[in-house]
Formats: structure tokens, C-alpha cells, sequence
């Protein structure tokens, strides 16, 4: 199945969860808001998200240095 | 921003001339920025390259948030800090370089880092902020006063070669508890930096502030700016408001 993360196409497994793709993808879940379809995806529902064919994931890193 | 603005002498103009050639931004842009204020929430590796862009630039009034004394471990980043102020408050040479540069700039100098007791106070002296301290508990702080205050508030973050910047708008854009509703378990006080990182988003920074004063161009509102300055990519990040939002959820569009 096809998605955009961060506006770069990738295929992933088929309706794959959020917490399972930020494995994937070697984001450490605690560091990054998701959104996906421009809706924020809250951490505590990464587990049970999944995403579909053509969804617009967006990951955004946290970082505080300053 | 609605008061009247006081006229630029003739050693103003002569000093901004040549960014008063900048389109959109005119002497009418120099005028806005002259009588604005701008709080910086840490002058250190990031936040010092702002305050100087903005003295530089000739904003009238600095706001300065940042404890503590000078580090060798600072030099590598901190440009306001110098080898001679080792071991003195960072503040004081931080006003002193300031200064050094725009002696007309009016500055409040608060030698504590921002948390939930002194962030009100700093904010209502602004009209705009800048948020560059490295721990999430003083951005949020920060953040919280900001939209409760209704203040545009530009966030600038890096890590290692990583950069990232947006900015807020109470009301109508996310606020960084939207997407960074605590702070994140695993961040640490130490982190790896070089002071040409920090001063690039830094710079990012100081523009959004200008152009938030003056009016002119696109600020980063609903989006956030990505660097990597390993591999030189960019990124626009598109960022929605979180309706659950505990710190800006019920606040209606402005």
C-alpha cells in the first residue's frame, strides 16, 4: 500500500498502525507528533491508527535545543 | 501594535537605509519595528543570534530572559558570551554586546530563565516573542502565557544538525501544546550542537519576528520548517490545531 510520509511516497504493509510504522521508520514515539490527513494523531491512539492506501502522514520531530 | 509610531531620526535612516529598500518593508516598516518590543526566552547559542539580528535591525526594545553564568562550554555557540565574561552573569554581557552595537535599544535584562512564575510578566512587556530556551518546561511556559496573552509567538528548536521552526499565532495556528501537549520524557538539558546550527534557525527566527512587526510576507503559521543540515534537505510540515487542546483548544479564531 502506498502513503505519503512527509510528503515522500512509501509503501508500507497494509493497514499498518501508526506505533508499527514509527518502528519501521526508527522514530522513537515519544519524540514526534504524527498527524495523519492534517488530523493529530494523539500518542495514546498510535496503537490502534491504522493507516490506509493514499493516506497523507505528516511526522514531526520534537526537538528542544535552543 | 495600533498606537502611533514614532518618526525615525535622521541617524535611523541613515543606519537602515538599506533595508528600508526592502520590498513590502519601507520606512514604514522601519518605523513598526522601531517602536515594538520582542521578548527572547534565552539569548544563548540560538536565541543570542536573534537578539543581535533584532538589535541589529533596529526593533526597539529587547526583552532578555537567561540565567546563570558564563561556561567555557558556552564559546562554542552563546556569541553574545565572550572569553573575558567567563564566569560572570551571562545577561550582563549579553547587554553589554547588545548595546556594543545599538545604543538606542531600550532593554529589559532578567538574569533567570523562564518558568510558570516570571513568564507572565515577561510576556506582557512584548509584542512579540521568541522562543529559543532548551528545555520543553520553559517553552511551555512560555507557550501557555503567549496564547493566554494572545501573543505571536515564533518557536525555534534545533538538535545536532536538525532544525525546526514555526510560528504561532493564538487562535488561528497550533500552539506548540497542540502538538507537544508535555514535555517529552527522554530530552535532556545537554545537547549536541555547533553554534552555526543554532545561529541558522536563530536567523530564521529573528525574520519572523520582523516580518510579524512590520507586516509583510508569509510567516510560518499552520506549518513548520525542517532542516537537516547534515544533508541539506528542507521540509514544510503542514500543522493543524488540536481541538483538545488543553492550552488553546477553546480559544475561538481571532
Amino acid at each position: 500500500m502506498r502513503i505519503l510520509v512527509n510528503g515522500e511516497p512509501k509503501t508500507v504493509r497494509p493497514n499498518v498502525t501508526v506505533a508499527d510504522l514509527l518502528v519501521e521508520l526508527k522514530v522513537s514515539p515519544q519524540h514526534v507528533a504524527v498527524e495523519i490527513n492534517r488530523q493529530l494523531i494523539p500518542r495514546r491512539l498510535h496503537g490502534e491508527t491504522r493507516l490506509a492506501e493514499g493516506d497523507q502522514m505528516e511526522v514531526v520531530t520534537l526537538v528542544g535545543g535552543g | 501594535m495600533n498606537r502611533p509610531l514614532a518618526p525615525l531620526t535622521d541617524e535611523e535612516r541613515a543606519i537602515y537605509e538599506w533595508q528600508i529598500w526592502v520590498r513590502d518593508f519601507g520606512e514604514e516598516g522601519q518605523q513598526r519595528l522601531k517602536n515594538a518590543s520582542v521578548m527572547i526566552s534565552r539569548c544563548g547559542g540560538l536565541g543570542g543570534v536573534v537578539a543581535y539580528e533584532l538589535a541589529a535591525a533596529g526593533v526597539g526594545k529587547l526583552v532578555l530572559a537567561h540565567g546563570g553564568c558564563a561556561r567555557p562550554s558556552d564559546l562554542n555557540r552563546q556569541l553574545l558570551v565572550t572569553y573575558e565574561s567567563l564566569g560572570r552573569p551571562r545577561i550582563e554581557t549579553m547587554t553589554r554586546r547588545l548595546l556594543d552595537l545599538n545604543p538606542r535599544l531600550e532593554i529589559v535584562a532578567v538574569g533567570e530563565n523562564v518558568n510558570e512564575d516570571n513568564a507572565a510578566r515577561l510576556v506582557e512587556q512584548a509584542d512579540v516573542v521568541v522562543d529559543c530556551a532548551p528545555m520543553f518546561e520553559e517553552r511551555l511556559a512560555m507557550n501557555r502565557q503567549a496564547v493566554l496573552q494572545r501573543k505571536p509567538l515564533v518557536e525555534c528548536a534545533m538538535f545536532d544538525l536538525e532544525a525546526t521552526i514555526t510560528t504561532v499565532q493564538p487562535g488561528n495556528t497550533p500552539c506548540l501544546a497542540c502538538w507537544c501537549p508535555s514535555v517529552p520524557p527522554t530530552w535532556k538539558r545537554q545537547f549536541p550542537v555547533f553554534g552555526a546550527v543554532s545561529g541558522t534557525v536563530g536567523c530564521l527566527g529573528a525574520m519572523e519576528a520582523i516580518k510579524l512587526i512590520a507586516g509583510f510576507g508569509q510567516p510560518l503559521f499552520n506549518r513548520m520548517l525542517r532542516l537537516d543540515l547534515r544533508d541539506m534537505t528542507t521540509q514544510t510540515v503542514s500543522l493543524v490545531r488540536n481541538p483538545n487542546c488543553a492550552v488553546c483548544g477553546s480559544l475561538p479564531r481571532a
